[in-house]
């Protein structure tokens, strides 16, 4: 049929009753009520086909198009038949739009329609044996038994067995301790193919479950300069939505691995995108480059991001024992003596142990009435830097003023200061 | 070959000889019996059979009709008409003649020992494997200036002539008035003849008959309600006639070819082949081989206003059904550009060799043309192509045809629907099926029901025509671009199959 309702209908005769008998052919016009599926205001222009076709139907003929637009059910008072649409079956392949659900485990997941295009029949791979799809609407269900992260491939193939295939992401959280402080394993796993996000809760008041899922990239805010969104291995940008349903207190530290996160050489950093003051903050608490874990806190959640940075991510640990590093507090030792500076710096999850690199200064500052803790014990050395192997830390022995007054000692990195003290001398 | 047409050939050895007849441009358009020698030499050798004639004798001056119709398998002898000595009184009949090929030597056939020396021989159409029998007619004058045709049988080993009817006891009743033997319709022993009665003039009565010597002749059964029916071939044993007549059973009540097995319980005698062109009547001409699984025959469309040429097919039937003859050629790859109208003249009992005439494109127009096919054996009793998917499936879908050569998806005038399971349909005011193949450069056909004569696809059938498609658009080797019919989703717009279409 065309456009403009005009139809052409053949008939090829059977050569074993009525050899060429009944070929031939109707021409006409009809008009097509696609919501009543019916043909009407039959006209026929040719008709070389004897008593078949169009012209010698019963009662009102019905014409409605299938689901999978290749099909057609006709027919009149007498019967129906079925037919196929005469189509390049290039251009009719199934295309499959991605799905997602987040599942509670033990619970039976609200059905979703997967769509697709062309599609006569569904089929799943690569899902836990709990999910089904029904073969013919592409319903999915199941009831989830096991937490995790399933990223299912559904496969439509149409009527001349043509298939195209998309995803459905099934999400099923697991549930966290109740009580104090708990360290979850959350599904899914992310960046996919890893050990799953370890949340690690300060005080948990009320159970729940928590959830991770990625974030569509074109709805994140903007990261800051110096800072790049990671990618996983298949090309997702790693932004990140967590929730829980559990209520906490405290800060929760989040830790995602980054294994098969390509960086470039850089830094990975978990970045919390504060809403309230509109920006980024770089969370990051940990980064284990043995383990390729990457830690972060936090007190709020979502929006989360894994970036990449060109800055090394330096930690450090110190001043020890005789020194304290505590704001507000004043380090007092007697001017000119040495006072052991005791520190360690860690340089992407590992110890630095070389001295370069690493600076030294003194500032002098005003005398605050402040708490006063002696330093222990004192030398006489002169200023040196240098790693002690044996109790795998630096040692800067300071040698100090001979000018009493109030001293800020500072130790710096590449870029910036690392760590520093406050000392009154006397 | 040009202006000729081959009515019987054999191959010896690696040498066809062909028989027919060719018009004689070069002597007033008179019509020479020829012999025609196919070694692999392009043209082939073209002898003109003797006249046997001495100048100033009436028969002489017989200038159309000449024809040599038959050639014994070895090609040792040769049934022909030829200007003789023994021409009829008028002088304007040819004079029947069995001919030795090499040298060629009439070897003339004696007047009817009965009749008159008017009634000399007329026309040899058939002979014997070893020459000895020729079935032909003679005009017997029945006096009061009328002439009628009587089939006849030569002996020319005894001399007996013997008519095929006796005489005169059919004479001015049923079918018996005038008679005709089928070129090329006797048995290979020359031990049995077909042929036609006629009551007078038009065809269509005409009634086939079978005679087999000794026992006589009878008229073969015609179809279901038929009046009329005509043979055209018999099988080498004498058994098998293929025929055409016409049948009440036939929806339009028109002619339909079949075969009749004499040997067969009565009642099963006949085995109804169809029709292969429904837009198209059968017509003289056609084979069939030996053991009789594949008949040759040939159908003529309509054209108008008179005087013009209908187009001519010629289709084979084997088991599996009819084809056209062009496809089996295009198909074994034979050089077929520049030929159409093929019209088979006859076939040898081993279905190896076809030969008749055609038209032959010669730059300026088309000419009539003597061909014989050669084909391996069994190639057309085994032949059965089939359909097989598409491999470039851009064809599939339905693309409009119009009359005016502008295509217009809306509105069409005719639909060409390709199926990705490589069948065509071809739907407007006549309808044609069949297989197609698509390389991406070129399309081909394999019509398997015809209803619309040479209209449609089925011209050069089995050739493979370039086209080229680009989107929705499919340029045809003339250049008419064809427009895809598509609908939006859910539309019932485009096309559609009753089933699964692969």
């Amino acid at each position: 049929m065309t456009s403009s309702g005009k139809f052409f209908f053949a008939e090829d005769g059977d050569p074993a009753t009525a050899p060429g008998g009944k070929d031939g052919v109707e021409v006409g016009t009809a008009t097509w009520d696609p919501n009543a599926g019916t043909l009407t205001n039959v006209t026929i222009s040719i008709d070389t086909n004897g008593e078949w076709g169009l012209s010698d139907s019963f009662g009102t003929i019905t014409a409605s198009v299938t689901a999978d637009d290749l099909g057609l059910v006709f027919g009149d008072s007498s019967g129906t038949g079925l037919g196929t649409r005469i189509v390049d079956p290039a251009t009719v392949v199934p295309t499959v739009t991605d799905g997602a659900v987040q599942g509670t485990l033990n619970t039976p997941l609200t059905p979703f329609p997967m769509s697709a295009t062309y599609a006569a029949s569904f089929s799943l791979s690569g899902g836990p044996a709990w999910l089904s799809i029904d073969s013919s609407t592409g319903v999915i269900t199941g009831t989830p038994t096991g937490a995790g992260f399933f990223p299912v491939m559904v496969t439509a193939t149409n009527r001349f067995g043509a298939s195209g295939s998309g995803t459905f992401n099934l999400t099923v959280a697991s549930v966290t301790a109740v009580g104090g402080g708990s360290s979850v394993p959350v599904a899914p796993e992310v960046p996919l193919d890893t050990p799953p996000l370890q949340m690690t809760f300060d005080s948990v008041q009320t159970g729940g479950s928590a959830t991770v899922a990625v974030v569509d990239p074109e709805s994140a805010p903007e990261l800051p300069a110096n800072f790049q969104i990671a990618v996983a291995e298949g090309g997702t940008p790693l932004y990140y939505d967590i929730s829980t349903t559990a209520t906490f207190s405290g800060s929760v530290t989040l830790c995602f691995s980054y294994a098969g996160v390509n960086l470039g050489g850089d830094t990975p950093r978990l970045l919390h995108y504060d809403g309230a003051a509109g920006q980024w903050v770089d969370i990051t608490t940990s980064v284990d480059s043995t383990t390729q874990t990457l830690c972060g806190a936090t007190t709020s959640f979502s929006p989360f991001a894994i970036a990449k940075s060109p800055t090394p991510f330096v930690t450090v640990s110190g001043f020890y024992a005789p020194v304290s590093p505590l704001a507000g507090f004043v380090n007092s030792a007697k001017a000119g003596s040495t006072v052991p500076l005791k520190f360690e710096v860690f340089v992407n999850g590992v110890e630095k142990t070389e001295t370069s690199g690493l600076g030294f200064a003194v500032t002098p500052v005003a005398c605050t009435l402040s708490p006063e803790d002696p330093v222990d014990y004192v030398t006489q050395d002169s200023t040196n830097l240098r790693y002690d192997t044996e109790k795998g830390q630096f040692i800067l022995n300071w040698k100090t003023p001979k000018t009493v007054g109030c001293f800020i000692a500072r130790v710096s990195g590449a870029n910036g200061p690392l760590l520093s003290a406050t000392f009154k001398l006397k | 070959m040009p202006n000729g047409t081959v009515k019987s050939a054999t191959k010896v050895g690696s040498t066809i000889y062909a028989v027919g007849t060719w018009v004689n441009t070069g002597a007033a358009n008179r019509t020479d019996a020829v012999l025609w020698t196919i070694d692999g030499a392009n043209p082939p050798a073209q002898t003109a059979l003797p006249d046997f004639c001495t100048t100033g004798n009436a028969g002489c001056t017989q200038s159309l009709g000449l024809a040599a119709e038959a050639i014994t398998p070895d090609a040792a002898y040769i049934a022909s008409g030829a200007r003789s000595l023994g021409n009829n009184s008028t002088g304007n009949g040819p004079t029947a003649v069995r001919v030795a090929r090499s040298p060629l030597a009439n070897l003339n056939l004696t007047p009817l020992p009965t009749f008159t020396t008017a009634n000399n021989p007329k026309f040899a159409r058939t002979i014997s494997n070893d020459g000895s029998i020729i079935y032909g007619q003679v005009g017997l004058d029945l006096g009061g200036g009328v002439f009628r045709n009587r089939a006849v049988r030569f002996d020319a080993n005894t001399g007996a002539v013997t008519q095929l009817f006796p005489q005169p006891a059919n004479d001015g009743a049923g079918f018996s008035n005038l008679q005709a033997i089928v070129p090329r319709g006797a048995s290979a022993d020359g031990s049995v003849a077909v042929g036609s009665t006629f009551t007078s003039g038009p065809l269509v009565d005409s009634r086939a008959f079978r005679y087999v010597h000794g026992t006589g002749t009878s008229l073969i059964p015609l179809l279901a309600g038929g009046t009329f029916n005509a043979a055209f071939a018999i099988s080498g044993n004498g058994n098998i006639v293929a025929l055409n007549g016409d049948t009440t059973a036939f929806p339009d009540s028109t002619r339909e070819f079949y075969t009749f097995t004499a040997s067969a319980p009565a009642g099963s005698q006949i085995s109804r082949l169809g029709l292969p062109n429904s837009g198209m009547a059968p017509t003289g001409g056609g084979g069939i081989t030996n053991d009789g699984a594949v008949v040759v025959a040939n159908s003529v469309g309509s054209c108008g206003p008179t005087p013009c040429n209908p187009d001519r097919y010629t289709y084979f039937h084997n088991s599996h059904g009819w084809f056209n003859l062009t496809q089996a050629l295009w198909r074994g790859g034979a050089p077929l550009d520049g030929w159409r109208n093929l019209q088979s003249l006859g076939m040898n009992g081993e279905g190896t060799l076809v030969w008749g005439s055609a038209l032959h494109w010669n730059g300026s127009g088309f000419v009539p043309e003597a061909f014989v096919a050669e084909f391996p054996a069994n190639y057309l009793r085994d032949f059965n192509p089939q359909p097989g998917p598409v491999t470039d499936t851009r064809i599939v879908g339905a693309w409009a045809v119009n009359d005016n050569g502008i295509s217009d998806p809306a509105n069409p005038d005719g639909v060409i629907a390709f199926m990705a399971d490589g069948t065509f349909y071809l739907l407007g005011d006549s309808f044609e099926r069949g297989f197609y193949s698509f390389n991406g450069s070129c399309v081909a056909f394999t019509t398997l029901v015809d209803t619309n004569g040479s209209q449609g696809l089925s011209d050069d059938d089995g050739k493979c025509n370039p086209i080229s498609i680009a989107g929705d658009t499919l340029t045809t080797p003339d250049g008419e671009q064809l427009q895809r019919i598509t609908g939006q989703p859910g539309s019932l717009v485009g096309a559609w199959v009753h089933g699964d279409p692969t």
